[in-house]
């Protein structure tokens, strides 16, 4: 009798424990995702603002405005449409806090004002083509997304080169994948291997991460005899 | 008498032209010798022409303004043309040399037009030259120290299919040795690359990476845990993977604190 109650209260109490067990870890499984939602979420805010306070860099700004200057003075043509290109580019690069994703054809017209501006800079140095499909042009993306590959193209890659190298901008949909692919392959000096990557490629892979989650990837590849390809994949159902 | 001579050095074309055109207004009688497009065509052309006056952007691919400066010897007047370097802004500053910031208008490059007239009619300039090698040390130092202290492995090459992949480092969370390659496994993949673990020992920053074993490199950022085992070895646990990675005694003190 007194033998069956103990039985009875031990498989009580044990029941009782694994409950509390589950419990906690139930808790502390839902605490867990909240925390992991939390630094996520975080982190895209965080990127965000880095893409705010990183945009125009002074030694591009005043390059190029000394060579508008070269252009006012000499009387030339191209000064106007150069004009032109620098305005699209830094109305394009100003803050835009409340604006949502950019459409992928917004940041093509964002990336040829910079590529414009570049090729006027260094004429005998950079040349470039871009292929997107007109399909495409509606796409969300995260902003500064194929500006900042391009960017590095040409800060790491053709800036860097005595003889420069082209720049290819492209995007195409794979709907066999379901996805699509953005690249920025240029045929400037390579990455050497011990160079640090810089803070905007890291930046990039947040925005991408926090906008598409980890279906979207990221990727560099060499390109022979030197040079760099990024290539981007996000999921994209149907366009 | 002689006319004075200059060379422009300036990766773009446009500015080396504004130059040409504003000096050309302000001082008709200098004669531009030479133009060159990067630091290597501004020292060689600096050598044919041994002009009197060099004007040498900071900023070119290749060798820098800074750099070829140093391989000018202290004959020829320097001018810096820099767009936004403070740093060298700076250092000019306490130096004898004169420089322009871009843009510049006609009014300040009248004052170095100024200087480098009174520098050439006292041609006694060698008094400068001693002066103007420290300053240029200086910034060939500060332009190179600006680059990572030390240079680590930051990228891995690896071959996939017939492409060549870029990984940056910090994606990767171990490499193991596999006969003469080495399989390097990233957050995106595996790959097989044809260098050596001990190779790869040495090129990776110890702060992040250490070889736990003599075929094995961990990223220490991606280990979760590590349990003792029998014969004093141990197993590595990574975050997010199911892979042990063995530790071998050699290695052991290396996890003495965990």
């Amino acid at each position: 009798m007194i033998g069956g109650s103990a039985l009875v209260l031990g498989v009580c109490v044990a029941f009782g424990a694994l409950y509390r067990e589950r419990d906690a870890q139930a808790n502390s499984q839902a605490l867990q995702f909240a925390l992991e939602r939390a630094t996520l979420e975080r982190q895209a805010a965080d990127s965000q603002l880095r893409v705010l306070q990183s945009q125009i860099e002074p030694h591009f700004l005043f390059n190029t405005l000394a060579n508008v200057q070269a252009l006012v003075e000499s009387g030339s043509p191209r000064a106007a449409p150069v004009l032109g290109s620098l305005i699209a580019y830094l109305r394009a690069a100003m803050p835009q806090l409340h604006q949502g994703a950019p459409t992928l054809g917004q940041e093509e017209a964002l990336v040829r004002s910079y590529l414009e501006l570049m090729q006027m800079r260094m004429p005998d140095r950079l040349t470039f083509s871009m292929e997107i499909k007109p399909a495409l042009l509606g796409l969300r993306l995260p902003p500064m997304t194929l500006l900042t590959l391009v960017e590095n193209a040409v800060r790491h890659g053709i800036d860097p080169s005595e003889a420069g190298g082209c720049i290819e901008v492209g995007a195409r949909r794979n709907a066999m994948a379901g996805t699509v692919a953005l690249w920025v392959r240029d045929t400037g000096r390579g990455i050497d291997e011990s160079q640090a990557p810089g803070t905007g490629l890291a930046n990039l892979r947040e925005r991408l991460l926090a906008a598409h989650g980890s279906a979207a990837v990221l990727a560099l590849h060499g390109v022979e005899p030197h040079g760099v390809r990024a290539e981007i994949t996000i999921p994209h159902d149907r366009a | 008498m002689n006319r004075p001579t200059a060379l422009i050095a300036d990766d773009e074309p446009l500015l080396r032209e504004r130059l040409a055109a504003h000096l050309a207004r302000l001082w008709p009688e200098l004669q531009i010798v030479a133009q060159a497009r990067n630091g290597r065509e501004a020292v060689e052309l600096c050598e044919d022409f041994a002009p009197q006056v060099v004007f040498l952007d900071v900023h070119m691919p290749g060798l820098s303004g800074i750099d070829a400066a140093r391989g000018m010897g202290g004959r020829t007047q320097i001018v810096f043309v820099t767009a936004f370097e403070q740093y060298a802004v700076k250092a000019f500053e306490q130096g004898a040399i004169d420089y322009l910031v871009k843009p510049f208008d006609e009014a300040r490059l009248a004052e170095t037009v100024q200087r480098l007239k009174q520098r050439i009619a006292s041609q006694a300039a060698s008094a400068t030259d001693n002066s103007l090698d420290t300053v240029l040390n200086r910034l060939a130092g500060e332009l190179r120290d600006r680059g990572v202290a030390r240079r680590w492995l930051q990228w891995i090459r690896a071959s996939i299919g017939t492409t060549v992949r870029l990984i940056p480092v910090e994606q990767v969370v171990f490499l193991r040795s596999d006969e003469k390659y080495t399989l390097v496994v990233w957050d995106g993949g595996e790959a097989l690359i044809r260098r050596t673990i001990r190779e790869l020992a040495d090129e990776l920053d110890p702060e992040r990476f250490a070889q736990i074993h003599r075929s094995v490199i961990v990223n220490l950022a991606r280990i979760s845990q590590v349990t003792r085992g029998l014969n004093e070895a141990a197993d590595v646990h990574l975050n997010g993977r199911s892979e042990l990675l063995p530790v071998s005694r050699g290695y052991l003190r290396l996890f003495r604190q965990m």
